[in-house]
């Protein structure tokens, strides 16, 4: 049985695909009992029995996916340490160096911790790690993220403008203040170019540990004046119910018959949707026994990437590939 | 009158940053598509 936390928008994605892959039984709680008991009721099915459940049992699990806001490390702890794999959707930065310190514990107890499975990071893993077979060695790859999923993403999308942000750089990690380092990206259609700033966000930490063979890891987030500005102070209005449709664009360089080389791949979907598809796809490798134990990043060595990121474009996420035209 | 003048000036200042919040820097208008596009493409099974 798979475990939900969050009923929110990502956990009401995660329950969604997790149904239609088939999963027979899923137990959901959040701290609005209300909202897991509606979320609950809507997602049943008569192949798929889903039902609200106390905290307390979801240590009944066999596996759960943590979709609530931020922090995870304690939860992810206790789960572990009851014999419970765990699937986190947090891009905390703080909370994914949390996680990724619980490796022994998940060895231990032979379970599964996977960080950070999402847009960014977790997509973005599986997209550097799909690219790099077509290049002889990658040594660089920057993310940049446009949107948000749900109002707790929006929160921390916000935090993430007023924070350190860090970066690998040539075997060092490189702090700068979050809101710096202005670039315009191209995203996928509908999105287009956006300014992108530097943010305290988890990508880079998730990507080093995936691929350590990266000489230079960047994450940058689409913010307008208005977002830099305000962002040290609370959000001044409410956070949508969802940020709409955002984009995800991995950039990675790297060497090819002898020259340098780049390619850019993006996503443009609603953010809380590839987030579902990728915990549940995650989720359900794992009880699969396809991840090996330990806290594991997407895009790994030890993680089925190949396969994860198949189901994710089959269930319904489309890539994109930016070709470029030697006119200039 | 000299309290009058400075809510004047105070309104002009503000109206000026909210403009340039608003409406400056906009670089869309100047970034065409001739260097390149996107396109669909599915991962190597």
């Amino acid at each position: 049985m798979i475990g939900v936390i969050g009923a929110g928008l990502v956990g009401t994605h995660v329950v969604d695909a997790l149904v239609l892959g088939g999963q027979a039984q899923i137990s959901i709680n959040d701290t609005n009992a209300a909202a897991a008991a509606r979320l609950a009721s809507r997602a049943s099915t008569t192949s798929a029995r889903i039902t609200a459940v106390a905290v307390n049992a979801m240590f009944e699990n066999n596996l759960v996916v943590l979709a609530c806001p931020a922090p995870h490390a304690k939860a992810a702890r206790r789960l572990l340490e009851a014999g419970v794999s765990v699937v986190s959707c947090s891009d905390d930065l703080d909370d994914t160096l949390a996680m990724l310190d619980l490796y022994a514990v998940a060895r231990q107890q032979r379970q599964t911790l996977v960080v950070g499975a999402t847009m960014s990071p977790g997509l973005s893993g599986l997209l550097v790690r799909m690219m790099s077979a077509r290049f002889d060695a990658i040594d660089e790859a920057h993310i940049a993220i446009h949107g948000t999923a749900g109002p707790a993403c929006a929160q921390q999308h916000h935090r993430a403008l007023a924070g350190q942000s860090i970066g690998w750089h040539d075997g060092d990690w490189l702090r700068r203040p979050a809101g710096s380092g202005r670039e315009l990206c191209w995203f996928p259609d509908p999105i287009g170019p956006r300014d992108c700033y530097r943010a305290e966000l988890a990508d880079p930490i998730a990507l080093h540990q995936a691929i350590p063979d990266l000489v230079r890891v960047t994450v940058r987030m689409s913010a307008n004046r208005r977002d830099r500005l305000t962002a040290r102070l609370p959000m001044l209005t409410p956070p949508h119910a969802e940020g709409g449709t955002g984009a995800l664009r991995v950039e990675v360089r790297g060497w090819r018959n002898g020259m340098r080389h780049v390619e850019v791949v993006g996503v443009a979907d609603r953010v809380a949707h590839v987030a579902g598809l990728v915990a549940a796809t995650a989720a359900r490798k794992t009880v699969a026994g396809e991840f090996s134990s330990g806290a594991r990043v997407l895009g790994d060595d030890e993680s089925p990437n190949d396969s994860l990121l198949q189901d994710v474009v089959t269930a319904g996420v489309h890539l994109h590939e930016f070709v470029g035209s030697a006119l200039g | 009158m000299k309290l009058f003048r400075r809510l004047l000036l105070v309104l002009s200042v503000a109206s000026a940053v909210v403009g340039i919040l608003r409406f400056g820097g906009s670089s869309k208008q100047r970034v065409t598509t001739k260097q390149g596009g996107w396109r669909t493409f599915n991962p190597p099974k």
